[in-house]
């Protein structure tokens, strides 16, 4: 490893210059549920928005008055930048929600933001069902900015060009850049948005028409039924997530925006462009199917078993909703938490705990270890059987596709499964902590722990309004690291090692 | 629309919508099938 000199006062000039553009894009945010606050007469809402927004923006003021620079960023400073945008982008958003009165207290209002932030949706706000209106868009507003990318969208609003951004954007988990030019990509990225969200904005609207609900209720829940369930994020404006709507076309509508917030951009863009045999090509799909597929066959054996259901529709709107919701790392519910703990035996909880693991495909809106990693492993595996049982000669090549034929390097193979340790080091963490506090058994913090983790949202019961405060300090941090996959929170914390220790590794 | 290759606004998003739509109906067909077949086999 070479080494760097310390990072000096212009570096750290350069990070909270950066940083101030992106708390500025969520003070801008708030501006929406603020206006919606006002529109509907929310006044005690709009106070925590006008307050919330004026602190970002005077933060922006701030770094922009002092910190103003032309520099380039470095891999390095685009790493800590992203690893702090998602961490004080969480603080400052949590500040309109604890000025709401419906968290118990800060660290509650922060695992709120957080959730949000990184499109996990487990939640612990006080009487959901009665949440005014703006508060609800705020929730879900940040579920879909914090699903597309909050650096990324925000720096690519504020920065003239996309070289000097682009760096953020692999930080912030999304090693796949879908076009040449950053910004370009972003514009994709959000033309698929606004596209889906029209047709099944629309769709949902008509479906819930159908239903019963008024037209004004219909547009509130499909709106936020879009943005949660594209954003792979699992809020709800009910306490009672799907179940709610006892509507097979509502499941079966948000289960396809479930399905498009798994695919990457660059398998959209494959499918805009109409190559569509990447799809049945790509090593990440084969991946994702087939994984889909076996924990699919055990969960319904599992549920066979155990008696749970005996007609094909409950095992479909139940069991394939549930597993839908944890391989996209939605979070949406049709089952209460005790469901899984006292109906589903115990195969078909541990199946949606192996989906909820893996979770989607990278350079998506999903969460989890990723499908890409665990096909890499399972090649980097099979290459070294090969190179075991072939005579010590023989040259081993492992190939995949994935946008076009690759050969197999041992970097790649190697991050991988880096990546994949640490993520498992997370979940058996946070499960561990949640058996110090004494209450709970290993199949409920473990299902929690992998549900947290990954950026799921799928409840057994453990995350609550009441539940301990260090349980919920280390469920926020496993969401952090989560979302940004590790590497990035590691480069900050070498970095502020860096600057104690008066050099840094780069 | 994006640059270098077939295709107009409309129809490149009808494209996309569309196979999304196929790919998501294809994934019901196979879990329908999975479902029903273990569903036969162990009731």
């Amino acid at each position: 490893m070479t080494a760097a000199l310390r990072p000096d006062a212009s570096d750290l000039g350069l990070i909270g210059y950066y940083l101030g553009k992106v708390l500025l894009g969520l003070g801008v945010l708030q501006l929406i549920p603020l206006a919606v606050a006002l529109a509907f007469g929310e006044w005690n809402s709009a106070s925590s928005f006008a307050i919330g927004a004026s602190i970002a923006v005077l933060i922006w003021a701030l770094s922009d008055a002092l910190l103003a620079t032309r520099r380039s960023l470095t891999w390095a400073h685009g790493m800590v930048i992203v690893a702090l945008s998602w961490l004080f982008g969480a603080i400052v958003t949590s500040i309109p929600m604890l000025l709401s009165g419906r968290f118990s207290g800060p660290l509650p209002a922060l695992f709120e933001s957080m959730s949000a932030l990184t499109t996990t949706g487990m939640s612990v706000i006080h009487d959901l069902d009665h949440t005014p209106i703006s508060e609800d868009l705020f929730r879900h507003l940040l579920q879909i900015s914090g699903g597309l990318g909050i650096v990324i969208v925000v720096l690519s609003v504020f920065s003239a060009g996309g070289a000097r951004v682009s760096t953020l954007y692999v930080s912030e988990a999304r090693d796949e850049r879908v076009l040449p030019n950053i910004i370009r990509t972003a514009r994709f990225i959000f033309q698929v948005a606004s596209t889906l969200f029209v047709v099944f904005t629309s769709a949902l609207f008509v479906a819930l028409l159908s239903g019963g609900f008024t037209p004004g209720r219909a547009l509130y829940h499909a709106v936020n039924l879009f943005f949660a369930s594209f954003a792979t994020g699992g809020f709800s404006v009910m306490q009672a997530s799907m179940i709610y709507y006892h509507s097979p076309w509502v499941e079966l509508l948000v289960a396809f925006v479930m399905l498009a917030g798994t695919f990457s951009f660059g398998l959209h863009l494959s499918l805009w462009r109409g190559s569509a045999t990447e799809v049945f090509r790509h090593l990440e799909t084969r991946t994702l199917a087939l994984t889909s597929l076996v924990f699919f066959a055990l969960m319904t054996f599992g549920l066979l078993r155990a008696g749970s259901y005996d007609s094909l529709e409950p095992l479909l709107r139940k069991g394939l909703f549930t597993l839908a919701s944890a391989v996209s790392s939605t979070g949406h519910q049709v089952n209460v938490g005790d469901t899984y703990l006292y109906d589903w035996g115990v195969l078909a909880p541990a199946a949606i705990v192996g989906a909820m693991a893996i979770g989607g495909m990278a350079s998506s809106t999903a969460g989890g270890i990723k499908a890409m990693r665990i096909g890499i492993a399972f090649k980097a595996m099979t290459h070294e059987i090969r190179r075991i049982l072939l005579p010590e000669s023989a040259m081993v090549i492992t190939t995949y596709h994935a946008g076009k034929p690759q050969v197999l390097r041992d970097q790649t193979a190697r991050a991988a499964t880096t990546v994949l340790l640490l993520f498992i080091a997370s979940f058996l963490v946070g499960a561990v902590v949640g058996l110090v506090y004494g209450d709970l058994d290993i199949t409920q913090t473990l299902f929690e722990s992998v549900s947290v983790g990954a950026n799921i949202g799928i409840s057994i019961g453990v995350v609550s309004p009441e539940m301990p405060s260090g349980l919920m300090a280390v469920y926020i941090v496993q969401m952090w690291l989560g979302r940004l996959e590790f590497v990035a929170v590691f480069a900050l914390l070498g970095y502020v090692a860096a600057l104690a220790r008066g050099r840094a590794g780069a | 629309m994006i640059r270098g290759h077939r295709g107009g606004f409309w129809r490149e998003r009808a494209r996309g919508m569309g196979y999304l739509v196929a790919v998501g109906l294809g994934v019901l067909a196979v879990a329908a099938l999975v479902a029903a077949a273990m569903l036969t086999v162990m009731t």
